[in-house]
């Protein structure tokens, strides 16, 4: 039996905190860079006395999502109690969806690899379901101690569950970025991975050949960035396929990535236990979606990533530039601005997506508050394509009107950028230059046609380097032919 | 019915982080016998055509997102037993694996 005979199964469990200014269930500020335990109230330390009260803000924000994924978003959903105890959940059990959960199915079509972005894939989508978070553990090396914080406990989070659709750890990534893009249009979340307020758990099997059942699948969790996801999946693939050439089993287990060895390991804490014993929430009422409210959040759905993408495209735009720009919001709306003040779509995406980011590579600004407006990429290519400025001038004339917010025009005009195509100013100096070089003329005139690019040189030196250089060979080649020795 | 086995009355202990006696152990699994059978005689109802139950009570409103107040935190870890850098310390979490 091959190596590959053995085909991976993947479903991802994504955990989105939503940016709301307060708790799932409680009045209390959501402030993740806060001071340790200073965004705590009551009910985030389960207090006796306190009851949750969902956030409406929180709600919609859910409910958006659902529709942008093309959910089915439940009228009436239900909460319920999760319990474990740990130190990070003051309650003892955490506030979550279980058989009732808000939004059922839907679908995320995942682009293609680098340079295949056309060639979508999709993965279908068994539920999303909304939840409290639990506070943030801190352990400390070598120490006794693990120190617990409660700023995170209560936030809101959804939690979008996929079918096992997936079928590679490239794959998965790709999956977990488009989600992430997605919620960042909607605006309902930072979705950073490294902030934590994007967080991810992986189920890989693997399936035998000529088999149509799934394997044992092991579960890993916390990843918490896209290249430790396809690290583990690979390491986890790996260990599974090891495991059942060597003719054993797999055991159903919960495993976290050793990134230092690369390779998965059984966890040996709270999620070992299966048994969470959920039951109804008794102090939350059945969660009530009306029609007209999901009538409205549809209708405040802005332009999603892929719809956006297929738009482009049609602008002559290729997939890959595509995926480029609408890798973020602001990126792709900048984009769009740029567009809608006029300019060719090809051009304008090629000072987008190679200038204007190579600037700002080394800018914290967001691209909205860039003193470099997007109707300037218009205006600058305009410049060039009508002969105003060379392209290599506007280059510089870009960089200057970037670092001072000066519009292109009004750089070119302050520094004497405007490009030499007078044609009798330029005959004269052509005149000039080859008055004064008999010695490069008679090794032209001697079959040395490489020294043209001497003269060519040296006009672009008299006219610092602002003469049209088209313009420059066409009058170069009528004065050699004029001035041309005599045939015997 | 039958009493409930030793290893079940120890999962449930664990899962409520209780270390039980030998002695408590065999009082705990009488109790919870009991109530399982209580349980099972109730779940041997046919409610089939019985509808759900429904709280009278309309849906709780959902509420604004507008902060309120909140603790203070010398105030809100008053009542922790060990405190350090502003965060609760408990016994290490993570077993080393």
């Amino acid at each position: 039996m091959t190596v590959d005979a053995y085909s991976p199964v993947i479903g991802l469990e994504v955990h989105c905190q939503l940016n709301t200014a307060t708790k799932m269930f409680s009045p209390c500020e959501v402030a993740l860079l806060a001071e340790p335990n200073t965004a705590i109230d009551a009910y985030t330390l389960g207090l006796p006395g306190t009851l949750p009260v969902a956030n409406a803000a929180a709600v919609e924000s859910a409910v958006k999502l659902a529709l942008a994924l093309g959910c089915e978003v439940a009228g009436e959903s239900r909460w319920a109690r999760k319990h474990y105890f740990y130190p990070d959940l003051p309650k003892g059990y955490q506030i979550t969806q279980s058989d009732h959960p808000y939004a059922i199915g839907g679908e995320v079509l995942v682009p293609g690899p680098r340079g295949r972005e056309a060639e979508t894939t999709s993965v279908r989508l068994t539920r999303i379901h909304m939840e409290e978070d639990a506070g943030k553990n801190i352990h400390l090396p070598g120490e006794p101690w693990s120190l617990v914080d409660y700023n995170r406990a209560g936030a809101p989070l959804v939690e979008i569950v996929s079918e096992p659709d997936i079928r590679s750890a490239d794959e998965a990534a790709r999956y977990l970025r488009c989600l992430r893009e997605i919620v960042r249009y909607l605006g309902i979340s930072q979705a950073n991975m490294e902030e934590g307020t994007l967080r991810c758990d992986a189920n890989v099997s693997l399936k035998q050949p000529g088999s149509d059942r799934l394997g044992t699948r092991c579960e890993i969790k916390n990843l918490n960035s896209f290249r430790f996801l396809e690290l583990a999946i690979r390491a986890e693939i790996r260990r599974q396929r090891d495991l059942l050439q060597a003719g054993q089993k797999i055991v159903s287990a919960t495993l976290t990535y050793d990134v230092d060895r690369d390779r998965t390991r059984v966890m040996r804490t709270k999620e070992q236990a299966a048994d969470y014993r959920y039951m109804p929430e008794p102090d939350m009422p059945v969660l009530v979606i009306r029609p007209e409210v999901v009538a409205r959040l549809r209708e405040q759905l802005p332009e999603l990533p892929a719809a956006r993408r297929a738009r482009y495209i049609a602008l002559g735009i290729s997939p890959q530039d595509a995926a480029v720009i609408t890798g973020e919001p602001e990126l792709s709306d900048y984009f769009d601005a740029a567009l809608a003040s006029g300019g060719p779509p090809q051009k304008i995406c090629n000072w987008l997506t190679g200038e204007l980011l190579a600037a700002r590579n080394n800018d914290t600004r967001p691209l909205s508050q860039l003193p470099f407006v997007p109707a300037w990429l218009g205006q600058l290519i305009g410049l060039i394509d009508d002969g105003t400025i060379s392209g290599r001038a506007a280059k510089e004339v870009f960089a200057k009107s970037y670092a001072e917010g000066i519009e292109p025009a009004a750089i070119v005009a302050r520094d004497g950028y405007r490009q030499v195509r007078d044609t009798g100013a330029l005959e004269a100096i052509l005149a000039e230059i080859l008055d004064r070089s008999h010695k490069q003329l008679a090794q032209y005139y001697g079959g040395r046609q490489q020294i043209r690019g001497y003269f060519v040189g040296q006009v672009m030196k008299a006219t610092r380097g602002q003469a049209d250089p088209k313009l420059v060979q066409e009058l170069l080649s009528k004065a050699l032919a004029a001035r041309a020795p005599a045939a015997d | 019915m039958a009493k409930l086995d030793a290893d079940s009355c120890d999962l449930l202990a664990h899962l409520a982080r209780l270390s039980l006696t030998p002695a408590e152990r065999e009082v705990f699994a009488g109790q919870l016998t009991d109530i399982l059978a209580y349980m099972s005689k109730l779940k041997a109802v046919d409610i089939t055509d019985v509808p759900e139950f429904r709280s009278p009570a309309p849906p709780t409103p959902p509420r604004a997102d507008k902060p309120g107040p909140m603790l203070e935190r010398a105030r809100a870890l008053a009542g922790a037993a060990h405190v350090r850098e502003g965060q609760v310390a408990v016994p290490k979490i993570l077993e080393d694996a």
